[in-house]
């Protein structure tokens, strides 16, 4: 039987990062990379679900492999990038969002329908379709950095918070981006960038995760908005350290959780 | 003041004697089998706990704090025993453990908000009392056969004109057959579930 603490580890940090640096390092072609990418945090999300491949979705993180997918055969349309807004390819992803937050939340809806919980779905709808317009018309400075920051947040709060299960999935999508956040930090690491178009479906997975977080391992709703306002102001705040607003959003909603939430610690 | 302390030692002495009465009422029918019949489960006077090991070195407990659930028992006719547990009560004496197992980690209590136990298969002994119930346990979105070895512990009139029956029920199952995979390294895979359950005829 494995180490419990390689058991979280090597899925969730390892394996991720070490298939990121391989496809970084190997893939020569600007269209591995583009295809390559948001499928390597594919192997770490089936192996933190304990090795199943859920082709019929029981649980709302059994559809998120089919988000991935969903999210990139919507790309292979016209380019996004310098698109006016609302154009098709983000108009497209907006609505793959909208049927993934239904399609996610729809066991909690049928028997807890409540105007709170409307609300939090609308507000996630609206700031998520902001950061799909915003991220297919911006040009962020560290747009991987940020995503990859937002996602250590929410790994953090939520398996300090909720989910251990949930923490490590968001977990493999920081640890995914690694190599290129750190490629974005030194740029003569390579020089390789994400492109907006590699970042829409991790961005599409970095949101369901937050709706499951928050719907099922139910983190505080304070920090589940400041987690969705960390990528935001990382793509929205001009300049190379806009990624300091996501860094101070993801450690705010971490703040949150510590001083308010029970943290008496059983393990 | 002195009235005062008369009438609630009076009052104190009525009531314990009457509690007296009741149990010893109950206790003479305490070897009686169950009336045939369908009784009701009365949540009040029943416990649902469950045993996991921890680490290899210790088993910890646990109980759900919400269920309901009713019962036909006919040694010569059908049977059957429905009983829906509410997941979200779980309760292992610490808020933060109840969470987590309330997470999608465990129970996934939001996905899953009920566990339900439903059987139609009914073994009696020689004497009427029942000795295993053979159902289906619907826990975390998966529905496998489950077989409750049964004890009759007694039955009889109430002290309120109503007629009651205790049953202690106990099995093993194996959450990883449940789609219970999280931390099967420190947390056991076999869970015992015991039932201590009183229920009320209709």
């Amino acid at each position: 039987m494995m180490n419990t603490n390689l058991q979280l580890i090597l899925p969730s940090l390892v394996l991720p990062l070490g298939l990121s640096m391989l496809w970084a390092g190997f893939s020569r072609h600007y269209s591995w990379l583009l295809w390559g990418q948001p499928l390597l945090w594919l192997p770490a999300y089936f192996w933190i679900l304990g090795g199943e491949v859920p082709l019929l979705p029981e649980e709302a993180s059994h559809w998120l492999w089919l988000l991935v997918l969903s999210s990139m055969l919507l790309l292979l349309g016209k380019p996004a990038d310098s698109r006016p807004y609302f154009q098709w390819p983000s108009m497209a992803q907006i609505i793959l969002l909208a049927v993934a937050i239904v399609i996610l939340s729809r066991p909690v809806l049928q028997y807890e329908l409540s105007l709170a919980l409307g609300l939090e779905l609308l507000l996630m709808l609206g700031v998520g379709a902001v950061l799909l317009v915003t991220i297919s018309v911006n040009r962020a400075a560290t747009p991987a950095l940020t995503l990859a920051v937002s996602s250590s947040g929410l790994a953090l709060v939520t398996a300090l918070g909720g989910s251990v299960l949930v923490g490590q999935l968001a977990g493999a999508l920081a640890s995914v981006l690694g190599v290129f956040a750190v490629g974005e930090i030194y740029t003569r690491f390579g020089g390789r960038k994400l492109s907006q178009r590699q970042l829409v479906p991790v961005l599409q997975v970095y949101l369901a995760l937050l709706l499951i977080a928050r719907v099922y391992a139910e983190i505080p709703l304070p920090s589940m908005m400041l987690l969705l306002a960390a990528p935001l102001l990382g793509w929205l705040i001009r300049g190379r350290f806009a990624v300091i607003g996501s860094a101070v959003a993801s450690i705010a909603a971490l703040v949150w959780l510590l001083t308010t939430a029970d943290n008496s610690s059983y393990y | 003041m002195k009235n005062t302390t008369a009438r609630t030692i009076a009052r104190k002495t009525l009531v314990g004697g009457l509690m007296l009465l009741g149990g010893l009422g109950l206790t003479s029918a305490r070897a009686e089998i169950a009336a045939p019949g369908e009784y009701t489960i009365d949540a009040a006077h029943s416990t649902l706990t469950f045993r996991v090991s921890h680490l290899g070195i210790s088993d910890l407990l646990g109980r759900f704090n919400a269920f309901e659930g009713n019962f036909t028992l006919n040694p010569k006719g059908a049977s059957k025993v429905e009983l829906t547990i509410k997941t979200a009560s779980v309760d292992t004496n610490h808020k933060k453990r109840n969470e987590h197992l309330r997470s999608p980690d465990f129970f996934n209590a939001k996905q899953y908000p009920v566990i339900r136990y439903s059987a139609d298969q009914v073994r009696f002994n020689s004497k009427g009392e029942p000795t295993s119930i053979s159902g289906d346990l619907t826990l975390h979105g998966k529905t496998r056969p489950v077989i409750l070895t049964v004890q009759s512990v007694g039955a009889g009139k109430d002290p309120w004109g109503g007629y009651r029956a205790g049953y202690n029920a106990s099995t093993v199952i194996k959450r990883s057959n449940f789609g219970m995979n999280f931390m099967l390294g420190g947390i056991g895979d076999e869970v015992t579930l015991n039932l201590y359950i009183e229920a009320i005829k209709q």
